[in-house]
């Protein structure tokens, strides 16, 4: 695993430094790479797709303008959930209340259509809307340590360094987000879970 | 089989990997590469060489100034011409009798002078295209 993360460093780093020289279209393999998690973190903060788009856009031209400035000695991804992280905040707080589309309360009362007989598909629909709902229901900040936790597997010494909160408020905000998570989860996914794995 | 404590992280671990996640739209990607391309495309046409480079510069400061001090330090630019007249023939060189008006050679200084502004204007001009 360790041994892993040391490739994909390496990796990245002689990616890098062919975008740094002037091959522009290296530089696609780390949009691709990382699209759907930045995107994720600046939907999870504006709350409006749209705007979403344009940070998420504006995310990765910073990086590629200041790519010169990385020095290899975090991992490349931390590097631009920072970016992402910082950028979608500050898109946040110039945004005006009409531009939020996705409503928190919208989520709150979220129950399951009757899926009993739906296809698979239509339940891996609603499950992924129920988590969406119980992830959106959680504070910004804790939407965003959670997702970088279980999604990206990031530690919490590199979730500290994106958000610029200290180590021990990480993992008490992990750890209050978790249960939250789990108590919100419990009873609405995993019905639907048990028969989407085992159909 | 209920989310136990034991396996609640993995359960939840399991469904954000899944779930948890959004894409953006189709294209995103290329329309990144393209607004890149674009940006590298305009910083090319941006740069330019100078019409005169800062050495060709400082080579027609010190003509100038080597110009004007002489006037300056010899008398009125007749007198110079006169003075270089005069100094040619120490040497039996072929000369002719310089009686050029003081008028002429302040227009000459002033239409050299305009010249030189004139190159920065269309060095100036030629960096905006």
């Amino acid at each position: 695993m360790c041994l892993n993360n040391k490739m994909r460093q390496e990796e990245e780093v002689i990616l890098i430094e062919q975008i740094v020289n002037g091959n522009i279209q290296a530089f696609r393999k780390i949009v691709e790479k990382y699209e759907d998690m930045v995107f994720t973190i600046c939907l999870r903060i504006v709350r409006n797709r749209e705007i979403a788009m344009e940070v998420a856009q504006d995310v990765f031209l910073k990086t590629y303008n200041s790519l010169e400035k990385f020095r290899g000695t975090a991992r490349l991804s931390t590097w631009i959930y920072r970016i992402a992280y910082n950028t979608s905040l500050n898109a946040s707080r110039k945004k005006r209340p009409c531009e939020i589309d996705i409503d928190i309360s919208d989520y709150a009362d979220y129950e399951f259509g009757s899926s009993s007989d739906a296809q698979f598909e239509t339940i891996s629909d609603d499950i992924k809307q129920m988590v969406e709902a119980a992830i959106m229901l959680l504070d910004e900040t804790d939407r965003i340590i959670i997702t970088l936790y279980y999604y990206d597997d990031l530690s919490i010494s590199e979730i500290s360094d994106i958000t610029g909160i200290s180590k021990s408020n990480v993992k008490v905000r992990l750890f209050r987000s978790r249960n939250k998570l789990s108590e919100m989860l419990k009873n609405k996914v995993e019905k639907e879970y048990i028969y989407y794995e085992y159909n | 089989m209920s989310i136990t404590k034991e396996n609640n992280d993995q359960k939840l671990r399991e469904l954000i990997r899944t779930h948890g996640v959004t894409k953006p739209d189709m294209g995103f990607a290329d329309s990144i590469m393209d607004k890149i391309e674009l940006s590298e495309n305009k910083s090319t046409t941006v740069v330019s060489e100078p019409l005169i480079s800062i050495g060709g510069w400082v080579i027609i400061g010190l003509i100038i100034i080597i110009m004007f001090s002489l006037v300056f330090l010899l008398g009125t630019p007749s007198e110079l011409f006169k003075n270089i007249s005069e100094y040619t023939n120490m040497f039996k060189l072929q000369t002719i009798d310089y009686n050029i008006p003081n008028t002429y050679l302040i227009g000459l200084f002033g239409f050299m002078t305009f010249f030189l502004v004139e190159i920065s204007l269309i060095k100036r001009k030629f960096n905006r295209i």
